[in-house]
């Protein structure tokens, strides 16, 4: 009831008006594919996936992995003479890199090294969280919700006593721990994700405690299969999408959490990079090289709003309640009304 | 229900206690507290950390140590056998002395935003739902997510070097360029359309209209110097009176309820009245005086509200108090905006503060502290405000488009009543209810967000506390901040659990 629905950004679902051939109401067609019809259909989602597979790769590519370096001539970490003040050499008409594209930071080191470190921190960041996250989550939900009982009432104090303490708050102590024990960003992700995981577990869990009540699950235990082979291979693939789509939105907020922690001081350490990180380092800076400030915080708001866009595509396409909105859309001439009034043809509903 | 109440206290006392055993050892084995110590060089380094570890019972294990703090702390709640402790800190301050004086300061950044968030957010939610898959819905729908996507120490630095340089460095100069003038008329009038909606020609009216209104008005306000030396007098103030019993009365009763008119309009007299005669009582003024003139206004609106009364008296009471509270706060801000000159040049022209929150060495009575504290407060506000404030417009805009697909949103249309009364009487009130969880929710987030946003703009509250100890590995500020925030969310969760029962009959507790 609390979800947000409806994703006014997605044109083409409900554009046709011939409702019966209407792609998604084939019933020839699987789930999966026909989830991914709509996701696919959904053209902002569709380009920041795009956009957000583009950056990995641009970061990647250009200072390289670990031992492997990329094509960029200079690593995130060395010295280099200031040239031009260190202002960003980066044209556009015509396209040019020039020597350092993004300028560089007070000390000399090149700034376009030192983002595409900071991205790929933070996409570490980002991906681990969820991962973490979402395996911790997606278990201690499937347990409560299909053990019910006193596994369930344990399971959900402790997601209480978890939930109690802020992300931001309980990130940052994490992000102490992991400094002290100088565990890099690998480490500070891998905590992170340990301390994220309430959200998906009660949702996990809300889903579990109605699938378990369906036919299959009887007919399933009827036919003889074990308890984990009713979650694992009944169940949970039913709740892939509500899954998936608390995953993806966890991913988002992972980001803007790193971020913060390495802004505080407790994340990602200099001489590692990470966009929050060259925030502070350089926020002071802003009135004389805008530019310091300007590339990571144009970097952060990217990735948060491709990975926001991706959730939201993905909401959309796995909530089948999202396409009685549209429907009214098509079914009521006059729009431009106030356009939720009930239309006067009888309501298509499924 | 009373059952239902102590079984949830007792829940959260042991939620409550559990949480501080996991925060305890988490921060006590977060880092090595005697760091700062064994590798400085002060002569007596050795007397320094065993003062520390005796201070801090360093030698006693951490799931101990959290017994003796737990120990100290339950005191506070059963005053039997010993006094009430929080500990101490490293430079020996109890963290009991510390707390009051960091909670006033995060309080009060922390309320008005949390507030606002949710009137402002609630209230374009359902306009983006009423015009949904408008051009409107579209812009604010990129604009919410373009705010869920903005870190908030990001937000805060922004809002730092544009508006509050930008701002302090337009009073040196304060006039209004004529492109400026014609951006802003353009802008304002583009939003007005799009809020408006329908036929080309009714938006083109609107742009028209509100961009030329903005532009004259805009023009005005500069060549008399309004920015340097700004006013509000009568005039203004009874426009303002007028305008607000006009949106009260329109939005709670429609425009052709008579009673509701003449509620109104005692109120607004009532408030013009008091302009007048209370300018005196004004100028000696303190927090007392203001907060007795409130309640009293609060009385008179219900009152006359009453006394108006008819078939709808609980409407009329509303009607009355919203009025008078809203139209008493324009003859407040009437006087502070009286004072505005005199603060703009005890701070050297330079009104709008990046750091702290109070200018030191102020002096002055009630209405220039009281700018002074709003100063201050204007931006970190602004920057907590717009990370929930997205969050809100998106979760008001589906519960509305939900509410308004059921059944008896239909019977009442059907039945003939005006779409007024639809949305605030049926629609408005059911979406509500869903609204109370996220509002117990985001409390946690908000106190959480505050320590980025303390940390940016250097107040001195609970977040500073809770960094500083953190950063020293220094565990009771820590514990005491976490005490103050662990309470709050979970009262915040239970009022949520009263509110929601009280608010949907169809919930029973249990």
């Amino acid at each position: 009831m609390s979800t947000i629905q409806g994703n006014p950004l997605e044109p083409s679902i409900g554009d046709g008006v011939d409702l019966a051939s209407r792609k998604d109401d084939n019933p020839g067609e699987s789930q999966g594919r026909i989830v991914y019809k709509r996701f696919v259909s959904n053209k902002v989602a569709v380009v920041a996936i795009i956009v957000y597979v583009l950056l990995i790769v641009l970061s990647i590519s250009a200072i390289g992995l670990g031992p492997i370096p990329g094509w960029w001539k200079y690593d995130y970490k060395s010295l280099n003479s200031l040239v031009n003040e260190g202002a960003p050499t980066l044209k556009l008409f015509p396209f040019s890199l020039g020597d350092h594209p993004f300028g560089q930071d007070r000390i000399g080191k090149d700034y376009f090294a030192l983002t595409m470190r900071g991205i790929q921190n933070s996409v570490l960041v980002m991906i681990l969280i969820g991962l973490v996250a979402t395996v911790i989550g997606v278990v201690v939900g499937a347990l409560a919700g299909y053990f019910r009982g006193w596994v369930d009432s344990v399971l959900m104090r402790i997601t209480d006593v978890f939930i109690v303490i802020p992300a931001l708050v309980i990130g940052l102590i994490v992000g102490k721990s992991a400094g002290a024990g100088g565990l890099g960003a690998f480490g500070l992700a891998a905590l992170l994700g340990v301390v994220s995981w309430m959200v998906i577990a009660r949702l996990v869990r809300s889903e579990f405690l109605s699938l378990r009540e369906r036919e299959f699950v009887e007919a399933a235990r009827v036919a003889g299969a074990s308890d984990v082979r009713i979650i694992f291979r009944h169940i949970l693939p039913n709740a892939i999408g509500v899954i998936i789509v608390s995953s993806t939105l966890l991913v988002a907020s992972a980001i803007l959490l790193e971020t913060a922690i390495s802004y505080l001081g407790f994340g990602i350490k200099s001489p590692d990079s990470s966009l929050g990180l060259l925030i502070s380092g350089n926020q002071s800076a802003f009135s004389t090289r805008p530019w310091l400030f300007w590339w990571p915080a144009a970097f952060i708001v990217i990735l948060a709003l491709c990975a926001n866009f991706v959730g939201d595509g993905l909401r959309d396409a796995f909530d089948p309640r999202s396409k009685r909105f549209s429907l009214r859309k098509t079914a009521e001439p006059d729009a431009a009304e106030v356009s939720t009034q009930v239309s006067p043809t009888p309501p298509v509903t499924k | 229900m009373v059952s239902f109440i102590l079984r949830r206290i007792l829940v959260s006392i042991l939620v409550l206690v559990a949480a501080s055993f996991i925060m305890y050892v988490l921060v006590a084995n977060s880092d090595n507290p005697l760091r700062d110590l064994q590798t400085g060089n002060s002569p007596n380094k050795q007397a320094l950390i065993e003062a520390r570890i005796q201070q801090q019972h360093l030698d006693v294990n951490p799931v101990l140590r959290w017994g003796i703090w737990l120990g100290g702390v339950a005191r506070c709640v059963v005053p039997i056998g010993g006094s009430c402790s929080l500990g101490v800190n490293f430079q020996n301050q109890p963290i009991t002395a510390l707390l009051p004086a960091a909670m006033g300061s995060t309080l009060q950044l922390v309320t008005l935003s949390f507030l606002l968030a949710i009137v402002l957010g609630i209230a374009l939610g359902i306009i983006t739902a009423l015009r949904v898959y408008s051009g409107f819905d579209y812009t604010i729908t990129l604009f919410s997510f373009f705010l869920f996507s903005l870190p908030s120490f990001l937000m805060a630095v922004l809002l730092k070097t544009f508006v509050a340089l930008g701002y302090n460095n337009f009073l040196q100069d304060p006039k209004i360029p004529l492109s400026t003038l014609l951006i802003a008329g353009v802008v304002i009038g583009a939003i007005i359309q799009l809020v408006v909606g329908g036929t080309i020609r009714r938006r083109l009216l609107a742009f028209v209209i509100s961009g030329g209104a903005t532009v004259v008005v805009l023009a005005a306000l500069s060549a008399t110097d309004w920015f340097a030396r700004p006013a509000l007098g009568p005039f203004a103030v009874i426009l303002f009176s007028l305008g607000i019993a006009f949106a009260v009365v329109a939005l709670l009763a429609g425009l052709n309820n008579r009673r509701a008119w003449i509620t109104a309009g005692i109120n607004v007299v009532l408030a013009v009245i008091a302009y007048f005669t209370l300018q005196g009582l004004f100028n000696i003024s303190t927090l007392g005086t203001i907060l007795t003139l409130a309640v009293a206004t609060l009385a008179v609106g219900l009152i006359s509200g009453f006394l108006v009364g008819g078939y709808d008296r609980g409407l009329m009471m509303r009607i009355g108090a919203l009025t008078a509270v809203l139209s008493a706060a324009v003859v407040l801000l009437d006087r502070f905006v009286a004072s505005w000159g005199n603060y703009v040049d005890a701070v050297g022209g330079r009104p709008l503060a990046t750091v702290g929150s109070q200018t030191p060495g102020l002096g002055g009575d009630f209405w220039i502290s009281g700018i002074d504290t709003y100063t201050h407060l204007l931006l970190p506000t602004i920057s907590l405000l717009l990370i929930s404030f997205a969050g809100y417009t998106r979760y008001a805009r589906s519960g509305m488009l939900e509410v308004l697909d059921q059944d008896y949103v239909r019977t009442a249309r059907a039945k003939g009543l005006p779409e007024r009364t639809v949305i605030v009487r049926h629609a408005f009130r059911n979406m509500l209810i869903p609204i109370a969880t996220l509002v117990a929710t985001d409390v946690g987030a908000l106190l959480g967000g505050a320590v980025i946003t303390e940390s940016v703009f250097a107040i001195s509250g609970m977040g500073n506390l809770f960094i500083t100890g953190l950063t020293a590995t220094d565990v009771n500020p820590v514990m005491g901040y976490f005490l103050v925030i662990a309470i709050t969310a979970i009262a915040f969760n239970f009022l949520a659990d009263l509110a929601y029962a009280a608010l949907d009959p169809r919930v029973r507790a249990r």
